[in-house]
């Protein structure tokens, strides 16, 4: 089985790919199987209107910069937003606050109806200045306070470069922050930056908060503004909302070894007891759609057609709210010669190169992870990657901050794998 | 299970890529793995069950070749070592013979035909020493025999007829660490 799989009403369009199709039966024997997921031609709509809720560290911290002689991390900040909402139209919708040791709103959720709207967000802006500490649950709160309206697609866009000053009572906050966002349906994009934030509490939240929410760290305003860009147009193509997959092995005697959705960062799915995973995936665009790279364990396989895996698809058509669930189900043959053996399906071991690479780059081998992300046919990251291997070279380099961009960029690197590869696919169809 | 050619680590068939070094394991030949072989030790006896707790010989490297844990091993029971098993090379030119009990001498002939044993005859002994694993070197220069512990980077050398106790994953080293060598790692079962 490898190929597109178009469900009876049309909404949803899933191709399988397997490693091998024909796999050589040794006693174990893995199999992987890539799932690919996209809004069919059906759910194509107009663009979709946007609700981004911007909430900007102002803290003292937010007037250093990342490197020496390079502007305040706040003016970073804030010349993306202002490149940002150059792009905005009058059907988006923006909200503007901060914090600092309070969170304050500076402009309440407002619709873009005409340039003067525009403009009071773009003074409000420019006039943002450091203060004093960190109080991220404060400001986060503010932006997911109003509800969102039924026709726009909602996201929280914040900034920080800090810890919080005081975690006993912001980090559990945060908590409740992120399960609100999860049920209100609000994704959260946070940027990071510098080297002294909470990485580990910030992704947290980020995979708390579920839905395509994700953490970035950057280094400069390029990278934000670029990356804020992207991801608006990835919005603006959401076509399926409240999606869901769920996966289950086929047989008890079948052991499900792993499961990584590759989008909109790569992050390894839990799987229960080794037989079964569910993702909440959120919105799905029609330029990136949603990928899973799965893997089960045959111990005793016998050559024939063997079924591996159940697959359940739920989700919802963002404009028409016409609800679907599908099922797939996914065999493999065995054979019992090598010689029978299919070749190894382009597609899959390219994934499996893109993953080994972005595990270098987590590992600081940045050089390695260069020459793997070539292989893989991706060389705009293996070209990042080189960078990054040249700077880390330079004396008083620091490490921690490559390191997260480095991460960051791996992990979120399927994305512009995956726009590629369709764009491709799109070319030559 | 099969091994990548390229960094000897070991994977699943049916895998794509090496797990450790991402090398494309679908070439036919990587598929055909060389079958695993137990070494025999003298009183050990194949296909007998051993009770209580086990000592795996594996041989990891043999000067710069590789190789993974579970190609070439030995299985010993420990209550065996309350009677020392001598590791060496078998040589049945002198007499009175020379017979340690786990002979490495077959397997430096196939591996490196033509190559002078960096193993003596008589090389080490693994005993048992107030209920613990030990080696004990044999050869009565002080950079014949050498160990790493486990979670170190580190080799010391054993001078001749002193003891060192043994830990789960420890390396014994035959011959010299950045020379000629045998470097076997003792793996224990769990109780």
């Amino acid at each position: 089985m490898s190929g597109i799989v178009l469900f009876p009403d049309a909404l949803l369009k899933v191709a399988i790919r397997l490693g091998r199709t024909h796999v050589l039966a040794a006693a174990p024997t893995r199999v992987q199987i890539l799932v690919e997921t996209r809004p069919s031609a059906a759910s194509k709509q107009m663009t979709a209107a946007t609700d981004l809720r911007f909430v900007v560290d102002v803290s003292g911290s937010m007037a250093g910069s990342t490197r020496p002689g390079e502007a305040s991390k706040l003016e970073v900040v804030k010349r993306a937003i202002l490149g940002l909402l150059e792009s905005l139209n009058t059907r988006d919708h923006v909200l503007l606050s901060v914090f600092s040791t309070q969170g304050k709103l500076i402009v309440p959720l407002t619709r873009l109806v005409n340039d003067s709207a525009k403009k009071r967000i773009y003074d409000a802006v420019q006039e943002l200045q450091p203060d004093a500490s960190t109080n991220i649950s404060a400001g986060l709160e503010l932006a997911l306070t109003p509800a969102v309206a039924t026709d726009v697609l909602p996201r929280v866009i914040l900034f920080t470069d800090g810890q919080s000053s005081d975690p006993t009572t912001d980090h559990p906050r945060l908590d409740q922050l992120a399960d609100l966002a999860r049920t209100q349906l609000i994704p959260l994009s946070i940027y990071g930056t510098g080297s002294d934030y909470n990485w580990s509490l910030l992704l947290q939240t980020a995979a708390r908060a579920g839905g395509g929410s994700f953490l970035k760290h950057v280094m400069d305003v390029q990278t934000l503004e670029g990356h804020m860009i992207a991801e608006l147009a990835f919005l603006r193509g959401t076509a399926i909302d409240r999606f869901q997959i769920e996966g289950r092995v086929a047989s008890a005697d079948i052991a499900l070894v792993g499961a990584t959705a590759l989008m909109p960062q790569i992050r390894n799915l839990e799987l229960r007891n080794r037989n079964s995973f569910i993702d909440l995936t959120g919105a799905v665009d029609l330029h990136r759609g949603a990928q899973y790279l799965l893997e089960v364990e045959v111990p005793r396989p016998v050559p024939g057609e063997t079924e591996l895996l159940h697959l359940r698809f739920r989700g919802r058509n963002r404009t028409t709210g016409q609800r679907f669930e599908h099922t797939a189900h996914v065999p493999v043959t065995f054979v019992s010669q090598a010689s029978q053996q299919s070749p190894v399906d382009e597609q899959v071991r390219k994934v499996l190169i893109l993953l080994a690479a972005a595990k270098q780059a987590e590992a600081g081998v940045y050089d390695r992870a260069a020459n793997l992300y070539r292989r893989g046919g991706d060389g705009a990251t293996a070209t990042v990657m080189e960078g990054l291997h040249a700077a880390s070279q330079r004396p008083g380099a620091d490490a921690v901050d490559l390191g997260r961009e480095a991460t960051t960029h791996a992990y979120g690197a399927a994305t512009e794998f995956f726009t590629q590869v369709h764009k491709y696919q799109k070319g030559g169809s | 299970m099969p091994t990548c050619k390229k960094c000897s680590g070991s994977y699943v068939h049916g895998q794509i890529i090496c797990p450790n070094c991402a090398e494309d394991l679908d070439e036919p030949l990587a598929l055909e793995s060389p079958p695993a072989q137990l070494l025999p030790v003298a009183g050990v006896y194949e296909g007998v069950v051993h009770i209580g707790r086990t000592i795996t010989l594996n041989v990891i490297e043999i000067d710069d070749r590789t190789f993974p844990e579970g190609r070439y091993f030995a299985i010993i029971p420990v209550q065996r070592l309350q009677v020392p098993v001598r590791i060496g090379r078998m040589d049945l030119s002198q007499f009175p013979h020379i017979l340690p009990e786990f002979n490495l001498g077959g397997l430096l002939a196939n591996l490196q035909p033509g190559l002078r044993p960096v193993v003596s005859r008589l090389h080490a002994t693994l005993q048992l020493e107030r209920e613990a694993p030990v080696v004990k070197p044999l050869v009565d220069h002080s950079a014949a025999t050498w160990v790493r512990h486990t979670g170190s980077d580190r080799f010391s050398p054993i001078p001749p007829n002193t003891l060192r106790r043994l830990e789960d994953r420890d390396c014994i080293v035959l011959g010299h660490p950045k020379g000629r060598h045998v470097t076997l790692r003792v793996v224990f079962s769990h109780p």
